[in-house]
């Protein structure tokens, strides 16, 4: 970039409605839930001021190291197991079989429906009673794995998120896209020396897709921390909070007119983000992928 | 570029050796085939799914949803449809959701362009700190928001009214936005800008003529996961909006869940309603938009 | 932009006008709110804005609205009572909660009464609503119900419906299994357990999903049974605590296997389609049983009280009741606006009026009525007035007696338990934990 390039003026015009929206909608909220984890309040009556005693609550709540830990999983998930697994059928569809078209914008249809509904069906999916999952089981002669899927200490977590983890439309939609940009000619170049598809596939495709993978690591692991909706409808945290995460720690804790120990939470879910994505960033800047992320 | 071409040198070789086992290679291919056309099938099964289960749910009466779960109804329940219709306002509902989520949508890509724009193709003093500063927001647990965000939205007088929804939900998605714009624009080659400047195009004609048409798959990746939130969102549709005309069909669906029973069938069939605009419109993006933009861009 | 996508939107917009002109039937049900703002300025009209639930297709919907209505009209110029909908019971809580932590009180809204309801007495924002009904208005609601809203000899609250929540039977699958009387003591109960398991039938519906429902009741009743009827007074310490938790896990022997994590709709939806003989619940599932249960079912659903035990305190008939939701106010600087918001609650809580809501709905209230012969009744509501007007002791439910941190953990303790992952001293415990916290 050039000199001629730069304009200031620019720069300040075109940040700034960014940054004011930023700073209302962000920064003063935070800083408003930051205040308000240093105290005692319910949110009705008046408010004490009880310095970190919040904090302190939270890592003697045996719930919140649960939820921590499960976010955690949850975040590894989406971003080790669903981001690559989408990256894979973005490959495969990229190769522009039969109806790959369709298959696109099928695979993106269950980031359309609401997720009450799509909750609701898995919940059918893994009951003890009726559940297509036990049915499957049967049909094929496994019938001592049935369970209460959601009902049991040991399959509810793994139970939340098997489910989701084949949903891959949305990344593999990203990915996709990304893919048809790289140039024929690359391609075209590899073929003529000889190389195979598989072999173009290591050694052109993936490597241009590390600025996009990344991204999307980035935003999965990033969600995989806020998961709110579908564990309040299916599990409301139970059995015995095993299915608990940090979102719904801190809805419950509104609900009991804690809004002090809420807030504490909710910004140790902050802390945990940050430290998440710079992580992220420094393992993928380390491959030389400064370009995205 | 250097890695590429060194890998694709010493497949090569393997290659000539493989020229002997054809028959060997044809039988893998389809192996692979089928193999592939499994994957593919496992996803298409597990994805269409949920979406037959609720078209099908929604022709049921809740009797039956929660007895058998996964039948066919012994009779078509039309009703459904009918108590749907008749949510109050559904049509006020639908197109305040319409309109506040595509204004929400260009608001927010809007201001994210601009930004991202900065933030991706200028060189300045603090613009790796604002950078992150402004990601981070993505962070933010939103629903740990509702007390501010109900201050923030009565002070400036805008409750009850569309654009309560429209700046919160632009200004919720905004740093997800900058995020994804800014990754498009920073790919896209210096020398175009720079032949550009050359031949007098100013800033603000680089980034309407130049950047702008060639970050149009950032712009759409970025835009559909806005517009999704926008539709899909329904704590702060509640919190900031009191009546019919300034509220969205995510409270017309929960128009069914009462304090102590639901009418599943009938939020099934109304959310059935509440998908169609939003599908329709990504089929067709899908297949029209997408694809005729990102074949054309030019990227390094 | 190709012609494509031109094409493309076009299509879209020519989809969206078709959906508009197929739902615009819809669109003259658009209720009152938006023509309030319109008739502002020119009257000096009293605007109290009501951010409801009971609309939709709640129960109470009906005649509730046309109250509304009426009052309106009764008052046209002078008041007016601008419904905000909202049905979704979780999103109201919310947002009642919301609004009164940013400061903002809405004029009239309703809460369900716990014990975490004095926060709102204690506040100072709510209108004290004694001298209102000083004025003979006090003597249409139950004695007791005033109670349960008073906060430093104020009466801070309307105490509106009412709730007993004893156990509807399936009375054709008892006789199935040979069990010709209701079982009255504990004992009895899983005698007939068993004998309903023969028949591949489970005693009752449990749920530990959600928060707990149907369960919560069983344990409040158990609770009576152990502890008698003053049990909550006494708190968690009490050992009622203990052997109740002990009896509830028994019971869990005899429901059905998705009852851990199970919701209501599941857990009622066994019930309705005959799987388990026994729910827990209040009057307004009776409409449901009428329209939804198995055919010829509703005319064969009973009701009776819990069980006794041996050596408990809690005497034969014992109910559980309690105080399902009050109205509050917010406290008015407005002398004539705080005389609407009263005039407005007189008229929602005249005997008259009450009665037209409680036959329309199923539903019962703190407010007296006199009902006669010819008013339309179920059965089953008929059996619930009567056993509740000679039980012993009516206790109010473990959700509305103990504080919202123990409500929240109820149901994670108690699948706990269930699952053998807490002892029932480690599930007293845990709830221990949580209303220290």
């Amino acid at each position: 970039m050039n000199k001629a390039m730069k304009n200031n003026l620019g720069i300040i015009l075109f940040l700034t409605p960014a940054l004011v929206i930023f700073f209302v909608f962000f920064v003063y909220p935070v800083f408003f839930v930051a205040s308000t984890s240093l105290v005692r309040w319910d949110g009705i009556t008046d408010i004490t001021f009880v310095g970190v005693n919040n904090y302190i609550s939270l890592f003697k709540d045996g719930t919140f190291i649960k939820s921590v830990t499960n976010n955690l999983k949850w975040s590894m998930s989406g971003g080790f197991i669903h981001v690559p697994m989408a990256m894979f059928v973005a490959l495969l569809l990229s190769s522009k079989p039969k109806g790959w078209k369709i298959l696109r914008t099928i695979y993106f249809f269950p980031n359309i429906i609401s997720i009450i509904a799509l909750s609701m069906m898995w919940m059918a999916m893994y009951n003890n009673e009726y559940g297509a999952v036990n049915a499957l089981l049967r049909a094929v002669g496994l019938e001592h794995l049935q369970r209460n899927w959601l009902g049991d200490l040991h399959t509810a977590f793994p139970a939340l998120i098997a489910y989701w983890i084949f949903y891959i439309g949305y990344f593999m939609v990203i990915i996709l896209a990304e893919i048809s940009t790289i140039p024929e000619s690359y391609y075209e170049a590899a073929s003529i020396d000889g190389a195979n598809r598989i072999q173009q596939t290591i050694y052109i495709t993936l490597p241009m897709l590390k600025g996009i993978m990344g991204t999307c690591i980035t935003l999965s692991m990033v969600s995989g921390l806020k998961q709110f909706e579908q564990v309040f409808i299916m599990t409301n945290g139970g059995p015995a909070n095993r299915t608990t995460l940090l979102a719904l720690y801190l809805y419950k804790q509104m609900i009991n007119y804690r809004y002090g120990l809420a807030n504490a939470a909710g910004v140790m879910l902050l802390t945990f983000g940050v430290i998440v994505i710079f992580t992220i960033k420094k393992i993928f800047s380390t491959n030389k992928i400064e370009q995205v992320g | 570029m250097n890695v590429e071409l060194k890998g694709i040198g010493n497949s090569s070789k393997s290659a000539i050796s493989m020229r002997h086992m054809t028959k060997k290679r044809l039988l893998g291919k389809i192996a692979g085939k089928t193999v592939m056309w499994c994957i593919l099938l496992f996803f298409l099964f597990y994805t269409l799914f949920p979406m037959i289960w609720l078209v099908i749910s929604s022709f049921k009466t809740n009797v039956e949803l929660f007895d058998n779960p996964f039948s066919l109804p012994k009779v078509w329940q039309f009703q459904n449809y009918k108590n749907a219709f008749q949510v109050s306002g559904l049509a006020v509902l639908f197109r305040n959701s319409i309109v506040i989520s595509l204004c929400a949508t260009a608001f927010n890509l809007f201001v994210a362009s601009m930004a991202g724009f900065v933030l991706a193709r200028q060189r300045f003093k603090l613009r790796e700190a604002i950078f992150v500063l402004l990601i981070s927001g993505i962070l933010i647990p939103v629903n740990a928001l509702m007390v501010p965000y109900y201050k923030i939205i009565t002070q400036i007088k805008l409750y009850d009214s569309i654009f309560a929804l429209i700046l919160t939900y632009g200004a919720m998605g905004l740093p997800i936005s900058v995020f994804l714009v800014r990754g498009f624009m920073k790919t896209i080659p210096w020398e175009l800008e720079e032949s550009a400047t050359i031949d007098g195009c100013n800033f603000y004609q680089r980034f309407f003529k130049i950047i702008l048409p060639l970050s149009k798959t950032g712009l759409i990746t970025a835009g559909t996961f806005q517009f999704l939130l926008s539709w899909n969102e329904f704590i702060y549709a509640m919190l900031l909006t009191s009546s019919t005309s300034s509220r969205t069909i995510q409270l017309g669906i929960r128009y069914f869940s009462n304090q102590f029973t639901t009418d599943y069938t009938s939020m099934y069939a109304a959310i059935v309603i509440s998908i169609i605009p939003s599908l329709t419109g990504y089929v067709l993006f899908q297949e029209q938009i997408i694809s005729g933009l990102t074949s054309g861009a030019v990227k390094g | 932009m190709s012609k494509k996508v031109v094409l493309g939107m076009f299509a879209v917009v020519l989809v969206l006008t078709l959906l508009f002109s197929l739902t615009a039937c819809g669109e003259k049900k658009v209720p009152a709110p938006d023509e309030a703002k319109q008739t502002e300025p020119s009257q000096k009209e009293v605007v109290i804005n009501f951010p409801s639930i009971w609309v939709g297709k709640d129960s109470k919907a009906n005649v509730f609205g046309s109250f509304v209505k009426e009052f309106n009209e009764k008052n046209a110029g002078k008041i007016k009572v601008v419904v905000e909908e909202m049905a979704d019971y979780q999103a109201y809580r919310d947002k009642m909660k919301t609004n009164i932590a940013a400061g903002t009180v809405p004029d009239v809204f309703s809460f369900n009464n716990a014990k975490d309801s004095v926060l709102y007495y204690k506040s100072g924002n709510l209108m004290d609503l004694t001298p209102h009904m000083n004025g003979g208005w006090k003597e249409d609601f139950i004695a007791d119900a005033l109670k349960e809203v008073t906060y430093q000899d104020k009466i801070m609250a309307m105490p509106y419906e009412f709730a007993v929540t004893p156990l509807m039977y399936n009375k054709r699958l008892l006789d199935k299994a040979g069990v010709a009387e209701f079982p009255k003591t504990m004992d009895a109960f899983i005698e007939m357990a068993e004998k309903l398991k023969g028949q591949g039938v489970m005693a009752a519906s449990q749920m530990t999903g959600e928060n707990g429902w149907f369960s919560m009741l069983w344990y409040s009743h158990l609770l009576v049974a152990h502890g008698g009827p003053d049990v909550f007074d006494r708190g968690l310490d009490d050992p009622a605590f203990l052997e109740a938790a002990k009896s509830l896990k028994k019971l869990f022997q005899y429901t059905t296997g998705d009852a851990v994590g199970a919701g209501a709709a599941v857990a009622g939806g066994h019930f309705l389609s005959e799987k388990t003989a026994i729910l827990v619940n209040g009057p307004w599932f009776i409409g449901r049983i009428e329209k939804e249960a198995a055919e010829g079912m509703y005319e064969q659903v009973n009701v009776a009280p819990a069980p006794t035990v041996a050596g408990g305190k809690g005497k034969q008939g014992y109910y559980v009741g309690f105080i399902q939701s009050s109205l509050a106010a917010a406290k008015q600087k407005d002398k004539a606006k705080e005389d609407a918001v009263a005039a407005f609650f007189k008229y929602i809580s005249t005997p008259e009026n009450v009665k037209r809501l409680s036959l329309d709905s199923g539903s019962l209230f703190v407010i007296k009525f006199k009902t006669d012969e010819n008013d339309k009744m179920s059965h089953i509501q008929k059996q619930m007035i009567e056993q509740s007007s000679s039980a012993p002791s009516i206790t109010k439910h473990f959700n509305a007696a103990m504080d919202t941190a123990v409500v929240t953990e109820f149901p994670q303790a108690l699948s706990g338990m269930i699952l053998g992952e807490f002892t029932p001293e480690q599930f007293v415990e845990q709830l221990k934990q949580k209303a220290a916290q």
